[in-house]
């Protein structure tokens, strides 16, 4: 209750006091979907009533932890703990949403190609391989970056080399998490300086990935061919990479943040339970690419 | 025999004021014994090997589950009629015993596996369509089925052949009571020997269907760009008409996309084949006919009895059984604007009404609109390719094949100059018939 | 479980103490739209779900009107389809779900000993989503094309075809996925972190360990789910062909990520039920609950082999045979877990010393009822005979007898047991009786009917059917109407008990075991502000 004191809370589970921001928050995301659905139906309302909404959303989430900041001296070891577990249990709701779409490419790429291929009465002449764009879609013309000529005409497409940009971008993102973990163990062992420079490092390192996924898909499309349209390929290529990619940006700003509040001396050695859920995101951010690097772009 | 039907108060116009209705009817009408037709509470009986099977495998784990329920409430009655307070029954305190807890868990694995043998060995039987003699192509469409007889040149579509009039009940005024194979009738047969081992190669055009037809013991879900098979074999001496229907949700008329097959001897149907399938197209046109004239006499019959409010019904239906009756072809002549408008119309309502809608304004997001549509009034060529050819990909099916071409060169007339579209040419069958 | 006896000698001390602390209630729009408080945002839940069933109700009644004789009197098929998916969505998202959460969020600190939820402002977070999201859902209705009409399951390629309506109601079912992981997570942190101190996990009542489970089950499925529908929008407007043939995609992956999904969706909406019947059978039994341990392990059996059963729903589909036969197994094994809980309390009952109010009399209908349900959900795990159940009324059979008499009718129970700790009132016991008959009787009477129109053949989805299926559906209908009448007597009951009646005792029954009958009722504002000592 708003009268007990900070002291009464060291002893005992932090209950907050009513809030507005649950709500507000809720009518912003009423706003953001409204507006996805009309948008993607073509009325011009749709992206005003998203703008508002992601305004409103941004800004209460700002307020809203902006305020959990401000109580956390006085929740106790039982808080911390809960906050913990339930970031474990979102990652894990992660990890299954990513599921999903690997399911998919599974599915698709073993099962469904070969079956498509199977249907001559239907598809005469469809071979099954991978990648592949179905049998009324595009040809793929070459590995790795053709020439403008060859990819001009517009039913045909180019594949990513994979030990080129996507190479470098795994390198990248395991570095990320081991100068991550540096980090970590200076904050551990109070070395502020060193915690905020690795850290800094790690979330450039986060934005020279994006940089290179943005560089990518530039490629794919004007010059490759490869699009979100190119039959199951482009699918399945676009959806799990650019869900990855968001994933990365939402680690990198969640990261970027903890830099912030590194340098304002939020964290205490034992107390620091943001930055942990920061890590544990980025590694299993890290963790997907690399599921990636092997299933998307290798295989 | 004929579903004789509630009699409603005059035009009801709103739904709620027909909800009214219903809950009148509910409380006074129900149990009087108004519906006549056949029930049953069980399959219908098998006529294929494979339909038995099944049929005596549902019935055997039926009855083990029965068993089953008996025992487990058995006890649970006795205990509530012997257990209880008011008989002054004082509470045993025990909370577990291992040993009933392994019994409980062992029996049942043993009762599964003991149900679990049969159905492996039907499904394995159903699954080998290996050595059949002869092969028919099935497609579903929203919302007819298409058979094509892959040995042989056939190939034909079958619709719903029950009038709109039977189906329509909105407006009491005009509506017909349903007859005996209400929703169970179409226009061509599917025509199958008995004796032979059928293979069936499933698809559909659109979104997804399922072939079904319950005495033979098939449902198979028919998808786009995918092909199912099954197989059935129907006993000689079972010849007849089956019927079934569409049995995966498939939009607006999911309803209204029977099949019927007509079982004939296997001489009769290698006839049918030589004779190029034709022979018994007839035979279901006048099927839906008769079912139409059979529900006239009958709402007569209850119309005297109810008095002059139904006589005006039969008034009103006589015309739509007239209607029904199948058309003497037209051979080659002239047709004037009013002819193919008059055609095309009647071509509209049965074939394109049901997704572009009875007043052209389609379905938004699924089917699009006539009225005003760009194709439809821009160039007359497109117009024509687009409705003889269809759309690949789209629901919108190739109808070349469907329709005469008098009736393709009604219905694009019609679409030319109704719901407002008034281009003003029109289409001739000549013009058809040079694209063919 | 064993014994829960509390030292509470302390506890209510501690209430003295704190009373003019303990008693601030906040009022008005602070209270019921900011609220942290577990008991409120329970309430809320509660009865939002209520408000679903019946909105959800209507819709069902508007189907049994059409159907009530064959033709078409008063909706048009495309019509008919809206009412059929928006019944059911409402019914499993917005009635069901949410009614389970609402007695988590009342139930489980009260049962472990716990202050509040551990995150109380996401918990009203996850509440507040669902109106929004609903309205969302609802508003659907408005646009061209109306509602979507593609069944609750919407399969691609019929959702890829329809209008707006199918974009609105996948950013719902976001919305209520974010709703449910955010309610989950919650429910597992408080069991997890936050019982009392002796409350070891083979303590916990059962109603807590089923929702142990099934948060965990939530958390699994809602993300899959919502990546199915994801793929779906981007194949309606982004050119994606996840669905699409042409371009190497599968109508029936959708099903697959689906199911995969929906299976274990169903056990979402049963395992709580599963808990509140564990919970009251044993009150008025007068006897521990028999076999704690392997109630807790058959649960969270059902809650892994949920995982490994998806294709049933998809038998026809043309899988390969080995899938098929790998499904029907998986299938039919979860019946040795789901029988152990029923011999469970069969043999809790047996040798007890039992009396029948309303909660019981709801807890052995929903035994028998649901038991009904579970053996013809056997029946259907049988591949060669599921090709003549499947996509038939012998489902929709199926289905209602584990939902409505197992889901909701366990819901109802489960109000009456707890109604007097919640509002201090006791119910009024004969109206509560009449209630469960009228409820038990008009249930049969709407679905029993149906098992027969299936096997006869007649398909689900139907808005118009042939002739020989029209007796049953007419007792059907009738049986709709008086079920849907006889749930304006509970709304009366929960109303009448809420303003007044007899105050109820701390204890409520007779000597019930559980931390949630040592506070008074009704339950104070706070409770356990320091933990009560478990032995
Ligand atoms: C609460 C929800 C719930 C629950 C608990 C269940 C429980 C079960 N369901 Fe059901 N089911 C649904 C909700 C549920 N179902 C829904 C909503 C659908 C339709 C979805 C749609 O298409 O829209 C469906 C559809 C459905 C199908 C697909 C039918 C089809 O479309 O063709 C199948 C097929 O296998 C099935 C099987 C089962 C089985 C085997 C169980 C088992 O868990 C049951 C186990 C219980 C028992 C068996 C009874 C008690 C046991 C004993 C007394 C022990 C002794 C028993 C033996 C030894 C046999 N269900
Ligand atoms: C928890 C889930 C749940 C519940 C509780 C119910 C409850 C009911 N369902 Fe449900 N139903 C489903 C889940 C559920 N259903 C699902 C998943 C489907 C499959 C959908 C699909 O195929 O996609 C389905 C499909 C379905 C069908 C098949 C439709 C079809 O195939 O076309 C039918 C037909 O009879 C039906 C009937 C009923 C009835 C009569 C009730 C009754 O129990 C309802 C009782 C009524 C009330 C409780 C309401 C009381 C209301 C009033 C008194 C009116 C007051 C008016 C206002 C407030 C405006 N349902
Ligand atoms: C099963 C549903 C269905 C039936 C039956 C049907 N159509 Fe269509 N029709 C469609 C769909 C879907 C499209 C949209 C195709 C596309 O995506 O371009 C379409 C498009 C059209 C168009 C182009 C409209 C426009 O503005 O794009 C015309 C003209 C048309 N149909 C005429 C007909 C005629 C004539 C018939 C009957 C002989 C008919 N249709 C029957 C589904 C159907
Ligand atoms: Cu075709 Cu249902
Ligand atoms: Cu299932």
């Amino acid at each position: 209750m708003a009268s007990h004191s900070p002291e009464h809370y060291k002893t005992h589970y932090y209950v907050p006091d009513s809030s507005v921001y649950p709500f507000v928050s809720s009518i912003a995301l009423f706003f953001i979907a409204l507006g996805g659905a009309s948008l993607v139906n073509g009325y011009a309302i749709g992206p005003k009533m998203m703008t508002i909404g992601g305004i409103g959303l941004a800004s209460l989430l700002f307020i809203w932890f902006r305020r959990v900041i401000a109580e956390s001296p006085d929740y106790n070891m039982d808080v911390d703990k809960s906050f913990r577990m339930g970031m474990a249990w979102f990652i894990f709701s992660e990890v299954m949403f990513f599921a999903a779409f690997f399911g998919a490419l599974y599915y698709l790429r073993n099962l469904a190609v070969p079956w498509l291929a199977e249907t001559e009465l239907l598809w005469p002449g469809f071979e099954a391989m991978w990648p592949s764009s179905g049998p009324l879609g595009a040809q793929i013309v070459t590995n790795g970056v053709p020439s403008a000529t060859e990819i001009s005409e517009a039913t045909k497409y180019g594949l990513i080399d994979p030990l080129h940009l996507p190479l470098y971008n795994t390198l990248i993102l395991l570095t990320s998490s081991v100068t991550l973990t540096i980090s970590h163990h200076a904050l551990r062992a109070s070395n502020r300086a060193q915690t905020i420079i690795w850290l800094a490092i790690t979330v450039a390192l986060g934005v020279w990935f994006l940089a290179l996924q943005v560089t990518e898909y530039i490629e794919a499309y004007q010059q490759l061919g490869l699009t979100l349209g190119t039959g199951v390929y482009g699918s399945t290529f676009f959806m799990l990479t650019g869900f990855h990619g968001f994933h990365v940006t939402l680690g990198a700003f969640i990261l970027f943040i903890v830099l912030l509040r590194c340098m304002k001396g939020h964290f205490t050695p034992e107390r620091h339970f943001v930055f942990e859920a920061g890590a544990w995101y980025w590694h299993f951010v890290d963790v997907v690419w690399v599921g990636l690097f092997i299933f998307v772009y290798i295989l | 025999m004929v579903f004789p039907r509630m009699v409603f108060p005059k035009p009801v116009k709103t739904a709620l004021n027909k909800l009214a209705v219903a809950s009148t009817l509910l409380t006074s009408a129900l149990f009087s014994g108004l519906a006549q037709a056949e029930y049953r509470l069980n399959f219908q009986d098998p006529v294929t090997s494979v339909a038995r099977e099944i049929y005596d495998l549902h019935m055997l784990i039926f009855w083990i589950c029965v068993v089953i329920f008996v025992v487990v409430f058995g006890f649970m009655f006795y205990s509530i009629f012997a257990h209880r307070k008011s008989k002054n029954y004082e509470a045993a305190q025990f909370s577990h015993s291992t040993k009933v807890e392994v019994i409980w868990t062992v029996i049942p694995s043993i009762i599964l596996v003991l149900m679990a043998w049969p159905a492996t060995l039907v499904l394995i039987d159903m699954e080998d369509t290996t050595m059949s003699d002869l092969t028919i192509k099935i497609t579903g469409y929203q919302w007819k089925w298409g058979y094509e007889y892959l040995d042989s040149d056939i190939s034909f579509y079958s619709t719903l052949a029950t009038p709109r009039e039977q189906i329509d009940q909105f407006d009491e005024a005009n509506a017909v009571p349903p007859g005996e194979n209400y929703l169970l009738e179409v226009d061509n047969y599917l025509v199958v020997p008995s004796g032979r081992k059928v293979r069936a190669l499933i698809t559909a055009n659109d979104v997804i269907h399922a072939w079904w037809i319950p005495a033979f013991g098939t449902k198979k879900d028919a998808i786009p760009g995918y092909i199912n098979e099954l197989w059935f074999n129907v006993d000689e001496g079972k010849e007849g008409l089956y019927r079934g229907q569409c049995a995966e949700l498939c939009g607006k008329d999911h309803a209204f996309m029977p099949i019927v097959a007509k079982v004939v001897t296997g001489e009769e149907f290698d006839n049918w084949v030589a004779s190029g399938g034709t022979s018994f197209a007839a035979d279901a046109i006048a099927e839906a006919v008769d079912g139409l004239e059979a529900a006239v006499a009958e709402v007569a019959e209850v119309a005297e009895q109810a008095g002059d409010a139904m006589a005006e019904v039969v008034e009103a239906v006589v015309p739509a059984a007239d209607a029904a009756a199948p058309e003497p072809t037209v051979s080659a002549k002239t047709w004037t604007k009013d002819e193919l408008m008059e055609k095309g119309a009647a071509v509209y309502q049965t074939r394109c009404q049901a997704c572009h809608g009875p007043d052209g304004k389609g379905l938004p997001g699924a089917f699009p609109a006539i009225a005003g549509s760009e194709v439809v009034m821009g160039d007359r060529d497109a117009q024509i390719d687009l409705v003889m050819f269809g759309k690949a990909g789209t629901a919108m099916a190739a109808f070349a094949g469907q329709l005469s071409d008098e009736e393709m060169a009604g219905v694009l007339t019609y679409q030319r100059n109704a719901f407002g579209n008034n281009v003003g040419d029109v289409v001739l069958p000549a013009d058809i018939k040079a694209k063919r | 479980m064993s014994d829960t006896a509390v030292a509470h000698g302390h506890d209510h001390a501690h209430d003295h103490d704190h009373d003019h602390d303990h008693d601030h209630k906040p009022t008005g729009f602070r209270r019921w739209f900011m609220s942290t408080n577990h008991k409120d945002i329970g309430t809320l839940y509660l009865i939002f779900s209520l408000t679903m069933l019946f909105l959800g109700g209507a819709m069902a009644l508007v189907i049994r009107a059409e159907l009530f004789q064959p033709g078409l009197q008063f909706v048009d098929p495309h019509f008919f389809n809206q009412m059929t998916t928006m019944h059911a969505l409402i019914m499993v998202f917005g009635a069901v779900m949410p009614g389970f959460v609402g007695f988590a969020n009342w139930m489980v600190p009260l049962m472990v000993g716990a202050p509040d939820m551990a995150l109380p402002r996401m918990n009203n977070w996850s509440f507040w989503i669902l109106p929004f999201a609903f309205s969302i859902l609802l508003l659907s209705f408005f646009v061209p094309g109306g509602a979507p009409a593609a069944g609750w399951t919407l399969y691609a390629p019929l959702t890829v075809q329809g209008g707006m309506s199918v974009d609105m109601a996948i950013v719902a079912i976001h919305m209520m996925g974010i709703s449910s992981i955010m309610g989950a997570i919650n429910i597992i942190v408080t069991t997890l972190n936050m019982r009392a101190p002796g409350m070891t996990l083979m303590k916990m009542p059962m109603f807590v360990w089923t929702w142990l489970i099934t948060a965990f089950l939530l958390i699994a499925v809602m993300p899959v789910f919502a990546g199915a529908v994801t793929m779906l929008l981007t194949d309606r407007h982004f050119g994606t062909a996840f669905f699409n043939p042409a371009g190497g995609g599968d109508p029936v992956l959708f099903q697959h990520i689906f199911w995969f999904f929906g299976h274990p969706e169903v056990y979402i909406m049963i395992l709580p039920a599963f808990g509140i019947i564990s919970q009251i059978i044993p009150t008025f039994a007068r006897k521990p609950l028999f076999g704690y341990s392997s109630m807790v392990f058959a649960t969270a059996a059902i809650a892994f082999l949920s995982f490994i059963v998806w294709a049933h729903h998809m038998f026809t589909v043309g899988m390969p045979l080995q899938g098929e036969l790998f499904f029907m197994y998986a299938t039919m094994l979860i019946s040795v877990p789901t029988g152990v809980k029923v011999f469970n309390w069969v043999t809790t009952m047996w040798r007890g010393s039992m009396t029948f109010e309303t909660p019981m009399l709801y807890a052995i209908g929903v035994v028998f009822l649901f038991t009904m349900g579970g053996l013809s959900g056997l029946m259907l795990a049988i591949t060669p005979a599921d090709f003549q159940y499947h996509d038939t009324y012998f489902v929709v059979a199926h289905f209602h007898y584990v939902l409505f008499s197992g889901a909701v009718m366990a819901m109802m129970g489960g109000t009456f047991y707890w109604l007097p700790k919640w509002c201090g009132h006791m119910y009024n016991e004969t109206l509560g009786k009449w209630h469960f008959w009228l409820t038990t009787i008009f249930f049969n009477i709407t679905f029993f009917p149906q098992h027969f129109l299936g096997l006869a053949g007649m398909p689900r989805r139907y808005a118009d059917y042939p002739i020989q299926f029209t007796e049953f559906n007419q007792w059907s209908t009738v049986g709709a109407f008086g079920l849907g009448i006889s749930q304006l007597l509970f709304v009366y009951i929960i109303v009448s008990t809420v303003r007044g009646g007899k105050k109820a005792t701390t204890e409520v029954w007779d000597n019930p075991e559980g931390l949630e009958w040592t506070v008074p009722s009704p339950a104070p504002f706070h409770t356990f502000d320091e933990p009560p000592v478990v032995k």
